[in-house]
């Protein structure tokens, strides 16, 4: 509370300190089809000091009656200086032209601003929708999760797969925000590729430790991930035929500059094959996944506007009528945008998101149904106040009701069913959360970010708790019914950063946070599945807490051309889940049991050098890290390596735009093995050889390593035309190398007493071809 | 279930994985004793074997554990286990009683493990079927043979005791086919408790001909040893890679930190001839 008041007391100070004659500037910043700019800049020549759009586009600055030079831009965008004569407060909005249109015309771009190294906020990284296209794909599918793991610090839980780990953080405590919806899983077709259709995505921005006071419920990252809002001036069409899939993404008016829709699908088909098969049985099976985006926005006013989002993506594997397993996420999003006055924006947002999964056999006596969902309905509100140029406040609350139904697998054979039921206990919680924060330029140098989240999580019936006892034993359960709040959890979540400015090109950066996680997943393997479950936190599980600390020193080389960095964190978690050995995961009404709790940390150095302009663009990240635990009941307590620590961490990215029409790209990394537990000795049981292992974590998998490649050539560009498309093709593992994707012990084949080693390498050299088109 | 669901997982698994001999260097391990033994209410000599563990790469067969003192009670009764061959110890020919608690002690080379497992009963069968698959269903082939691999199909009341565990063993004409550990059958009762199960299937013999014996034998076994044969599948042939947790050693019921596992159960059988192929049941694919 005492924090609280600091804050609040400081902020006053802020915001009172104004004088008399000034006016305000505010409007929204789009691109030609209307689309928002997020973070765009708008920056004032005569008294170098700016401001920048929010995650809606929106921009407002107070500054003195006078005439100014406004100077509008945004990275990849022609950058546009107004003549303002400010005596009342304007409402202009302003539209920027991509520079790609005119990329001979290099001196367009050579102004650019230095606003990597300006802005308070560190280890983040953003990513345009038209970067990550470049990047070559596994199978062609462009895939943003893909490209996020080449950033430093971020690394993938496995070759190929989607999920992510955050400076020594595991896969769940990654918030994913698609349109401001909880994306509870982010996987397809066993995590190979993301839900994130890049044909309907604006922008993603990843936050890896300095996560905004306005986010919270993850411990190490923010994805946060923004659909397209539909092109407002004409329709328009984007789509592109692949190797395993094809996407289609309609956009355009109803009412120009003023009502858009936007509907993306995407589908596979590798099942399509299956029917060419002549036998019946064959072609009855059915293995895809789609996915389907829609979003409209309504502009009442320049004072008000509405946004309805929606995802709704699925997995379908099905064996004739005997088997089937679908999963997948739906996301809600409703928001209204509100202009309270020129200073003060505000949103409204009601989110709905669920992510669920059912397995069914057999049709009569003997079928067999197994289904768990999650849901969540948050309310939000969020308000940006800028009182003047020096400060730019943000505060509001959310609240979310989870519902969680974790597991309940029956018999469907009604009356005559041959199998019992077996139902895992539900539960419901209640998040809340409030948050403060002020951007505050204190002096030309330096600027200070500060911010405090509340957060509280509250267990409410209808739920049955088991009680277990110190072994992890359950002694009985406690059921409480219907709205009936029998736990709660409560904390404080500072967040603060700073940036002071050396000169021009080099700053020096300096962020502390802590996160409380209150959601768990239950998932053990570094792969991760379809079928984990969530879980609250509950009298039997604390909440995770982390508490993060970086340092790092930005510079800009060429005119900031070259952008690069370095930052050093550390990181220590409390409360860290893992579970005992063979912990049964699955089906188990007593999950709750299966949970071991201790300590981790994290630390290292990372290293990024970045081109964004010019014909030669991409990336160099390194990452030298350590990420370890420990945790009482495991490994005999002593010190392990977490299964994500990958010592030596090396991403090169580039691409190059060979004349007019053709782009290629290339990709190269490199990672130390993943820690793995390999058998130290052998026993023989029932004539098997059963391993006997070494501590968890002693030793490696080999090094990993692979490069990428893909060739893209544009369609020739005439002016009558309206059809532009393009060719792509990728080669996935160029050099062929057959890295380890797990290794297997086993007896021989041969000879059973003698006991061998494999590795078993899943991706060779893989080559596929993309047609894309726009019109 | 649980294999369904692994069966659906490698399914959805469909990039082409292909394997490569893999050279390491692995770290040397202390010797473990291995136990391997039970009893059942059989009348018979009931056996427990001792070996040593090796270190993984030993490529040899286990070292038999010569010289121990072994003994079983019930405790009522002891009864003293004599060495046959090397590493191999039997009782007198006696049988266990359901309901009773056996204790296994080990004197080896100065130390003492023990070790000990509830008798629980078995409830009756009442008959088996055989069953087996069409592969033209998925094959594009001309042959009509029906796979000549056969799949015993048993028909039972399970009690209505909930935590039941079973394991069931089949023999050919009196040779137990399901000489390995990765071919028992063995199932919890969560989904079946309390139901008559009907052609259910629990073994399969491969080639298989007509008038053949065949004998099913169930076991009802203790919750602590279907954990531990789980454990040791998961381990071996069950293994997923990056879909499974991380690898841990099987949880034995030995004490002083020796390996495997002393089990006490109870048996039924079954027999049956096998009918002429009219009578086999065909099963669907799932």
């Amino acid at each position: 509370m005492k924090r609280f008041l600091i804050l609040c007391a400081l902020i006053s100070i802020s915001v009172f300190s104004f004088s008399q004659n000034k006016y305000t500037i505010s409007g929204r910043i789009n691109d030609e089809a209307g689309e928002d700019l997020i973070g765009a800049t708008i920056y004032i020549e005569n008294l170098k000091t700016g401001s920048v759009t929010n995650v809606y586009g929106f921009y407002s600055i107070t500054l003195p009656k006078g005439i100014y030079q406004v100077v509008y831009s945004y990275m990849g965008y022609e950058l546009q200086t107004k003549e303002i004569t400010l005596n009342k407060n304007l409402s202009l909005n302003v539209i920027l032209t991509e520079t790609t249109k005119t990329i001979e015309e290099v001196v367009v771009t050579a102004e650019r601003k230095n606003e990597n190294v300006v802005k308070t906020e560190m280890s983040t990284t953003k990513l345009l929708a038209r970067e990550i296209k470049r990047i070559p794909a596994l199978m062609g599918e462009v895939d943003i999760i893909k490209a996020i793991q080449l950033l430093p610090g971020i690394q993938a839980t496995g070759e190929g797969f989607s999920g992510f780990n955050v400076r020594g953080g595991s896969p769940d405590q990654n918030l994913i925000l698609f349109d401001e919806a909880t994306v509870y899983n982010a996987s397809h077709l066993m995590g190979f590729f993301s839900v994130f259709n890049n044909d309907a995505i604006k922008d993603v921005k990843l936050y890896k430790g300095d996560i905004p006071a306005q986010y919270g419920g993850r411990l190490s990252s923010l994805l946060d991930i923004r659909m397209k809002e539909g092109n407002q001036k004409k329709l328009q069409a984007t789509g592109g035929l692949g190797t395993v899939s094809s996407r289609l993404t309609l956009e355009g008016p109803i009412i120009e500059d003023k009502w858009s829709v936007l509907v993306s699908g995407r589908r596979t088909y590798v099942d399509l094959m299956l029917l060419l098969s002549s036998e019946d049985a064959v072609k009855s099976n059915k293995l895809y996944f789609y996915d389907l985006n829609l979003k409209t926005n309504y502009k009442i006013s320049d004072k008000d506007r509405i946004f309805v989002s929606g995802y709704l993506g699925r997995d379908v594997f099905k064996f004739g009528d005997m088997f089937g397993f679908d999963w997948g996420n739906n996301t809600l999003t409703t928001r209204w945008n509100h202009l309270f006055t020129e200073k003060l924006f505000s949103n409204f947002s009601f989110i709905y998101t669920r992510y669920d999964y059912k397995m069914e056999s057999g049709t009569d006596a003997s079928g067999f149904m197994w289904t768990s969902n999650l849901e969540d309905y948050k309310l939000k509100a969020d308000f940006n106040y800028y009182p003047n140029p020096d400060n730019t406040i943000k505060f509001g609350l959310e609240a979310i009701h989870h519902h969680f139904n974790p597991g309940f697998a029956r018999g469907t054979g009604d009356s005559t069913a041959a199998y019992n039921s077996l139902k895992m206990p539900e539960s419901n919680a209640l998040e809340y959360a409030v948050y403060l924060s002020n951007e505050h330029k204190l002096t030309k140098k330096l600027t200070v970010n500060y911010g405090l989240r509340g957060s509280l999580f509250l267990n409410m019936g209808e739920a049955t708790v088991y009680n277990f006892d110190d072994s992890y034993q359950k002694i009985d359960s406690t059921t409480y019914s219907s709205w009936d709040i029998f736990n709660t959890f409560y904390g404080l979540e500072p967040r603060l950063s700073l940036n002071y400015s050396l000169n021009q090109k080099s700053s020096i950066k300096a962020s502390y946070s802590r996160t409380k996680q209150y959601v768990h997943l239950a998932s053990n393997s570094t792969a991760g599945s379809p079928l984990d479950v969530w879980l609250p936190s509950s009298p039997n599980i604390d909440p995770q807490v982390a508490n993060q600390a970086a340092i790092g020193y930005f510079r800009n080389f060429f005119n900031n051309e070259y952008e690069t960095s370095v930052e050093v964190y550390y990181k220590d978690m409390n409360n860290q889940i893992d579970f005992k050995d063979h912990a049964e995961l699955m089906l188990n009404p007593e999950l709750e049991g299966e949970f071991r709790v201790g300590d981790a940390w994290s630390y290292g150095a990372e290293f990024f050098i970045r081109k964004q302009q010019g014909k030669l663009t991409g990336w160099i990240s390194y990452t030298l890290s350590k990420a370890e635990r420990k945790i009482p009941e495991i490994n005999s307590g002593k010190v392990y390596s977490s299964s994500f620590d990958r010592p030596h961490n090396i991403a090169i990215v580039g691409s190059y735009d060979l004349g007019k029409r053709w782009i290629i790209s290339a990709t190269w990394v490199y990672a130390t093995g993943s820690p793995v537990t390999f058998p130290t000795g052998r026993y023989e049981q029932g004539n098997m050889i059963v391993p006997i292992y070494s501590d968890r974590n002693s030793y490696r998998m080999p090094d990993y390593h692979r490069m990428d490649l893909s060739i893209t050539l544009k369609g020739k560009d005439k002016p009558n035309k309206r059809l532009k498309s393009e060719l792509n093709v990728s080669i996935y593992n160029l050099y062929n190398r057959h890295n380890a994707w797990m290794i297997y012990f086993g007896q021989d084949e041969d000879d059973p007493t003698v006991t061998t080693a494999e590795t078993v390498y899943v991706f060779p050299f893989i080559p596929s071809l993309t047609w894309n088109f726009y019109f | 279930m649980k294999n369904l669901i692994y069966i659906s997982l490698l399914l959805t698994f469909l990039v082409s994985a292909c394997t490569e001999k893999y050279d390491v260097e692995l770290d040397r391990t202390y010797v473990r004793l291995v136990v391997q033994g039970s009893i059942s209410d059989e009348l018979k000599a009931h056996q427990v074997s001792l070996t040593h563990s090796a270190d993984y790469f030993s490529n040899s067969p286990a070292p038999k554990v010569t010289d121990a003192v072994v003994s079983i009670s019930d405790g009522e009764n002891t009864f003293d286990l004599t060495e046959v061959s090397d590493g191999i110890y039997e009782t007198d020919t006696i049988s266990g009683e359901p309901g009773k608690t056996y204790t296994l002690t080990i004197y080896s080379d100065g130390e003492t493990y023990t070790s000990s497992c509830q008798l629980n009963y078995c409830a009756p069968m009442d008959s088996i079927n055989f069953g087996y698959y069409d592969d033209s269903d998925y094959y594009d082939s001309d042959t009509t043979m029906k796979d000549t691999t056969l799949y015993i199909l048993l028909n039972a009341l399970e009690p209505s005791t909930p935590g039941d565990f079973y394991l069931w063993n089949v023999y050919k004409n009196e040779i137990l086919e399901s000489d390995t550990l990765h071919e028992l059958y063995f199932s919890d009762d969560v989904f079946i408790n309390g139901n008559y199960m009907y052609d259910i299937m629990v073994q399969w013999v491969e080639d298989a001909s007509i008038e053949d014996t065949i004998t099913l034998e169930m076991q009802a076994i203790t919750e602590e040893y279907y954990n531990y044969i789980t454990q040791v599948m998961t381990e071996t042939v069950w293994n997923m890679g990056p879909f499974d947790g991380p690898p841990a050693n099987p949880t034995g019921n030995i004490s002083n930190g020796a390996m495997g596992f002393f089990l006490a159960y109870s048996v039924e059988t079954i027999t049956a001839i096998v009918p002429d192929e009219v009578d086999w049941i065909e099963l669907e694919w799932y």
